[in-house]
């Protein structure tokens, strides 16, 4: 009557997690081990099918949460589990104790995995699991007695009994995820990162923000995603955030769903204060290190070379054939005025101020040693879009001339619909690289710096392509 | 000699004054921005207009507008357009319509008195005076020994120098007497022999002039 009441058990809370949980396994398969139990109570069955409960529960077990054997490691003790019943066959005990070792040797190995896997361990299922194992591997060879017999019922009718209080407290946290849509309302700074992370009990959990190239956090540092854990956040079939968790966590796919919509409005207000952090800092180092070349250039030239002149022309006071030495002093004025001259051009382009974009690039185009055709169609332009635009022009139309080995380039700089298009396109050998010296990495920098967008495409050719917001 | 000139900066408009003093020349006006120098242009019509590129109120390119209005209106009067930089499209505009009575020089050319006269003499006379960079930025230093103008033949110097005076092909070929073939070929052999790149604005016509008046 007892055994029978206890497949029972196994049998209505496997049927009742198939319903609450249609996607999982687990329902299904504990409600296999009820059913198998049932059979053997109803007279004798062949050895192998008679303790074919016991190898389903083991899976289960293994398995759980979702009933699927996602790991080599739950592979191998899914398989071991079922050879077990063969090895039963032959000699019951020693069956039990192979497939009862692989239940405990795929729990312990979870435990050393990650904190977050560690805590599904206590979980009340693989707790109650767990506690019926090592019951039956202890009571087992003393089954005959009363008392054993009875204990050993209690142990296993404690696993259904787990598994819906597991249900119930998974419904618990999908409560947990709408009171995080209640507390994300007001959310300190960086506070979505740690309500995601009490939500999802991850407190490893990290939240980066889509920056147009890279995901970076709150503070505008680079945030790095990991291949296999880590789950995308879109907003509107945008692009949005990432979160970087536990790859346990993907064992509750519906639970990380839940938390991501219910953040996704927060999480798209933040991506806003992390964007506009990583563009002030890229701003300032820009600006920091335009700064510090300025400043070697005005040392290293101009200083250097002025204080030469006083000291020419107290020699010139001194002499008496001072005009070699007055005509040596206005050389080297004049070759400070070409260092200013060049220092200039490289601060802000003066053509730029002479004549706008369109005359600016005409220019460039001009002196190319590699002719370029030039289509521009610009209005009135924002100036540090303008400057942008043409060193990317200028930065271009060098890299045609040194390495593309190219017989014609053309230019595109055109505005519409808001934004300026550069474009620089050559019919060369390609193999521009973006990573490697200091020019095209910066211009990607500072098109960046002005919310704009940079690509170089070598496969055909080199186009170097930038898009700059001018509205 | 007369010669009136625009040049925003106090220092270097005095400056320029008592250079142009000191070299002869007789200055009917000195001024701060465009509009006086055209003023002064059409009031006194001076042999030769000295104009800095910047000017107010805008200190952009004032100075070349004025530059190109006072050789269409005032061909007699030669224009010297000085500049702390020398830009190549700035020249092609320049020499539109000729390389008479024109130049286009960096203000360091003109710190030195002895240079400064040659190209205000050059512009008076209806010559022409082009800084050097502008072929330098173009065509490199010239490393050959040997001076390319002098390979070309008696005919190709023919075009060349009506290509100076701001002649189309078709002027050229009716002044030599020959087809406008004839002289589309001797243009395509001037350019090569100065190995000139080929650009599809065309800047080679203006920058085979300029070769030549550099010669």
């Amino acid at each position: 009557m007892g055994e029978s009441l206890v497949g029972a058990a196994y049998l209505v809370a496997g049927i009742v997690g198939w319903v609450v949980q249609p996607r999982y396994r687990a329902g299904p398969l504990l409600a296999g081990v009820g059913a198998l139990w049932l059979l053997t109570k109803f007279g004798p069955a062949p050895p192998v099918i008679g303790s074919a409960w016991a190898a389903v529960l083991g899976h289960w077990l293994i398995t759980f949460p979702t009933g699927r054997a996602e790991t080599t490691v739950r592979r191998a003790g899914v398989g071991v589990v079922y050879a077990a019943l063969v090895v039963a066959a032959i000699e019951p005990l020693a069956g039990l104790a192979v497939g009862g070792a692989a239940v405990v040797a795929v729990q312990v190995i979870r435990w050393r995995g990650s904190a977050a896997a560690r805590r599904r361990v206590f979980s009340p299922v693989t707790l109650t699991g767990l506690v019926a194992v090592v019951t039956v591997l202890g009571l087992k060879p003393v089954a005959a007695d009363p008392t054993a017999e009875a204990l050993l019922q209690v142990a296993f009718g404690l696993v259904p009994a787990g598994y819906l209080a597991g249900l119930f407290h998974r419904r618990m946290r999908r409560g947990a995820v709408a009171d995080l849509v209640v507390r994300l309302g007001d959310v300190q700074a960086n506070g979505i990162e740690a309500e995601l992370a009490a939500t999802l009990r991850d407190p490893a959990l990290r939240v980066g923000y889509w920056a147009g190239d890279r995901y970076v956090d709150l503070a505008g540092r680079e945030v790095q995603v990991p291949e296999g854990g880590a789950t995308r956040v879109d907003r509107a079939g945008e692009r949005l955030a990432v979160l970087v968790h536990d790859p346990v966590l993907f064992e509750e796919p519906e639970l990380i769903e839940a938390a991501c919509a219910a953040a996704g409005l927060a999480l798209w207000n933040e991506r806003l204060a992390a964007d506009l952090r990583l563009r002030i800092r890229q701003a300032r180092e820009a600006t920091e290190a335009e700064r510090r070349r300025i400043e070697r250039d005005l040392h290293d030239g101009v200083q250097q070379r002025l204080l030469s002149i006083p000291m020419t022309l107290s020699l010139a006071e001194a002499s008496r054939d001072p005009a070699p030495l007055i005509r040596e002093a206005r050389h080297a004025l004049l070759a400070v005025l070409g260092d200013l001259r060049a220092l200039t051009q490289g601060i802000h382009p003066p053509v730029l101020t002479e004549r706008g974009l369109a005359g600016a690039v005409a220019e460039l185009a001009a002196l190319s040693p590699v002719p370029v055709r030039v289509t521009a169609r610009v209005g009135d332009l924002p100036p540090e879009v303008e400057t942008v635009a043409y060193y990317v022009v200028a930065e271009g139309l060098a890299n045609v001339s040194k390495h593309a080995g190219a017989t014609e380039a053309v230019v595109r700089v055109v505005t519409a619909g808001g934004v300026l298009s550069v474009e620089i396109r050559d019919d060369g050998v390609g193999g521009a690289d973006t990573t490697r010296g200091t020019g095209l990495r910066g211009l990607a920098e500072r098109v960046a710096v002005c919310g704009g967008t940079f690509h170089v495409d070598d496969r055909a050719g080199t186009v170097v392509r930038a898009v700059l917001p001018c509205g | 000699m007369r010669v009136t000139l625009a040049e925003d900066n106090t220092l270097l408009r005095e400056g320029l004054v008592r250079l142009l003093d000191e070299a002869g020349f007789t200055v009917v006006g000195a001024h701060d921005d465009a509009a006086g120098l055209l003023r002064s242009v059409a009031e006194h019509r001076p042999d030769v207009a000295i104009v800095d590129i910047r000017l107010p109120p805008t200190r952009t390119d004032e100075g070349l507008r004025a530059a190109g209005r006072i050789r269409r209106l005032h061909p007699g009067t030669g224009v010297l357009v000085l500049s702390q930089y020398v830009r190549l499209t700035y020249t092609v505009e320049l020499l539109d319509g000729g390389a008479k009575g024109v130049g286009y020089l960096l203000k360091d050319r003109v710190t030195d008195l002895a240079e400064l006269t040659a190209a205000v003499r050059q512009v008076g006379g209806g010559g022409a005076a082009f800084d050097p960079i502008v072929i330098d930025q173009l065509v490199g230093r010239r490393d050959r020994p040997d001076d390319p103008l002098n390979e070309l033949s008696e005919r190709e110097r023919a075009v060349l120098s009506l290509m100076a005076e701001g002649r189309t092909n078709q002027a050229i070929a009716t002044r030599l007497g020959i087809a406008e073939r004839t002289v589309e070929k001797h243009c395509s052999g001037i350019f090569a022999k100065l190995t000139l790149p080929a650009h599809p604005d065309d800047h080679r016509r203006v920058l085979a002039v300029l070769r030549y008046l550099n010669g």
